[in-house]
């Protein structure tokens, strides 16, 4: 049974990835906006989740000692106005964030995506009465009591996000987003708002991410700033890379390669010799993969597929 | 006739250069203009100020008695104002269906939650598509609908483009060398078709061309740029004619 359990964990992590890497697509794969703060948005959803949900006796535990009266705001809502919470205030982050950021050429938002996602990650570290610092939030519920049937649930929302990814690409706005992809000057002289076609796509995968992160914090149960690092984005990237940017479901294979087998599935193998020798190597074989595809199969393991157009009407 | 686009004294710099020197031009309704010169004279920039890439430093632009210079691209665009490109510029990595009905204005899908209107995105896609696969197959490109736009010849790039203009369903189209790269065939059925849509729909047309046989047999009339100046405007036989435009092109 312990088999079964830990196989269940690594299903779990690999969906709540999955939608982050379905998010991505969006934004990267479609529209060509190379969002490296992914880890910022995801840990924006986990803290309104966690916030809004964690109990109020979590206020009375010793390392609060020094605040009086507590820390304000823990409503103890049910999950699901935590997920909306999370969804909305990504979305509604990104949107603010997106004003900015979205006049930049690609390199640029690269790179100042990773500056936003680290200061997202410094003022969970640092706001204490909001989010208790490094100690973390604790005692998050996990809504349905059960790992088995919260799985379920991570598998239905990844299902739902899955079938809006599915439908963006091929509904005439997914259309305007790779316009905006191949050639900005021409789908402005075709009557498309570049920047709002951008800010949608941009708002639209952050909000996912936010609901990832959602589902994170309710399935470990306590969340601590130190998990929303640049690393966590790089997985992303990385799976979304090997399993084929643009498709769909070469995200999912990606998801389960990547994260599933190397990232989570290592964890169990026999230690070789010392057990700082696996985490290691693990770094060294995800990075290596990458290497490889980049190289050899840069349009991924599932490659983008056009539709025919007898298909599509 | 009417007048529909009138540009007045359009000056825009470059630091030091004056890529447009007072530039005006007005086009009547109906009419296939030309606009002329030799390279550098400041025809596609006059193109990119009329698109709305760059706002001129000075000077008008009135579409459709509508001011229309300082607009983005895709404003003007919703005006009834397409342009083109010269180097036919393509989606590559999307095919010729999806680069064709990326153009009509107003798609219901074309917003995040539209998108998840099936029944009206359905009926407009297949709306939109029966109107895009008469004008593919009047431009040749049918049978490569499925095909990707980089995997085109660079003559039928041209027909995709003009295509994907047309299918915005403008009142002025602003052709960069509709025929650039095109074969002898295909500059006649861009010709013929440029001449029915101006005929039947009433379109209005200003082709900057090099090919002289096209300009001569298409348009009128025909304006002169030099230097990012007016040299002169007439119609073909003028044109041939006019001592200026001869030194010009031959160089005296």
């Amino acid at each position: 049974m312990e088999i079964f359990s830990w196989i269940l964990t690594i299903a779990t992590i690999v969906a709540i990835y999955s939608i982050m890497g379905l998010a991505l697509n969006i934004q990267f794969g479609y529209t060509n906006l190379p969002n490296f703060g992914i880890a910022g948005f995801f840990a924006v959803g986990a803290y309104a989740s966690a916030i809004l949900t964690a109990p109020h006796r979590f206020r009375e535990m010793e390392i609060f000692a020094g605040f009086p009266g507590g820390i304000p705001g823990r409503v103890e809502a049910p999950f699901i106005i935590g997920l909306l919470v999370a969804i909305v205030l990504a979305a509604f982050v990104a949107f603010l964030i997106g004003i900015p950021l979205l006049r930049l050429r690609e390199d640029y938002l690269a790179v100042a995506s990773i500056g936003i996602a680290e200061a997202i990650h410094y003022i969970a570290l640092n706001e204490l009465w909001l989010t208790t610092g490094s100690a973390g939030i604790r005692l998050i519920p996990m809504p349905t009591g059960n790992r088995y049937l919260f799985f379920l649930l991570v598998l239905l929302l990844l299902a739902i996000a899955f079938w809006v990814a599915q439908r963006f690409y091929h509904a005439p706005v997914g259309r305007v987003w790779r316009g905006v992809r191949e050639d900005e000057l021409i789908t402005s002289s075709l009557g498309k708002s570049v920047f709002s076609a951008r800010m949608w796509a941009w708002v639209v995968g952050c909000a996912m991410m936010g609901a990832a992160g959602s589902l994170w914090a309710h399935y470990a149960m306590a969340i601590q700033p130190g998990e929303f690092v640049p690393t966590t984005t790089f997985l992303v990237w990385i799976f979304v890379i090997v399993g084929g940017l643009r498709n769909n479901w070469g995200i999912l294979i990606g998801a389960v390669l990547i994260i599933g087998f190397f990232e989570q599935g290592t964890r169990f193998l026999p230690d070789l010799g010392a057990p700082y020798i696996m985490p290691a190597l693990r770094l060294i074989i995800i990075g290596l993969a990458l290497i490889l595809f980049i190289r050899f199969r840069p349009q991924g393991a599932i490659p983008e597929r056009a539709r025919a157009i007898e298909e599509h009407i | 006739m009417a007048s529909i686009f009138n540009a007045n004294d359009v000056f825009l710099y470059f630091g030091g250069i004056k890529a447009l020197d007072g530039f005006s031009i007005e086009l009547e309704q109906k009419t296939i203009t030309a606009l002329i010169g030799p390279n550098g004279a400041g025809k596609t920039t006059f193109f990119n100020v009329a698109g709305g890439v760059y706002p001129p430093d000075k000077g008008e632009v009135y579409f459709k008695s509508e001011r229309i210079d300082g607009l983005r691209p895709d404003q003007v665009c919703l005006k009834g104002l397409t342009r083109t490109f010269q180097i036919a510029r393509k989606l590559g990595e999307m095919t010729v269906w999806e680069n064709i009905m990326l153009a009509p204005k107003n798609q219901t899908g074309e917003g995040v939650f539209g998108a998840f209107k099936f029944g009206t995105v359905k009926t407009q896609e297949r709306e939109n598509w029966e109107k895009a696969k008469s004008l593919l197959d009047e431009m040749g490109i049918y049978d490569e609908r499925n095909e990707y736009a980089k995997n085109l010849s660079a003559g039928k790039r041209k027909m995709l483009e003009i295509s994907r203009a047309i299918m915005t369903d403008p009142e002025l189209l602003l052709l960069d060398e509709p025929t650039a790269g095109a074969t002898l065939d295909e500059t006649k059925s861009i010709m013929g078709e440029l001449e029915r849509l101006r005929d039947e729909k009433g379109l209005t047309f200003l082709v900057v061309e090099h090919k002289m046989d096209v300009i001569m047999n298409l348009c009128n009339p025909i304006y002169v740029m030099y230097y990012g100046q007016n040299l002169a405007k007439g119609d073909p036989k003028e044109i041939q004619t006019n001592e200026r435009v001869l030194e010009v092109y031959l160089g005296g």
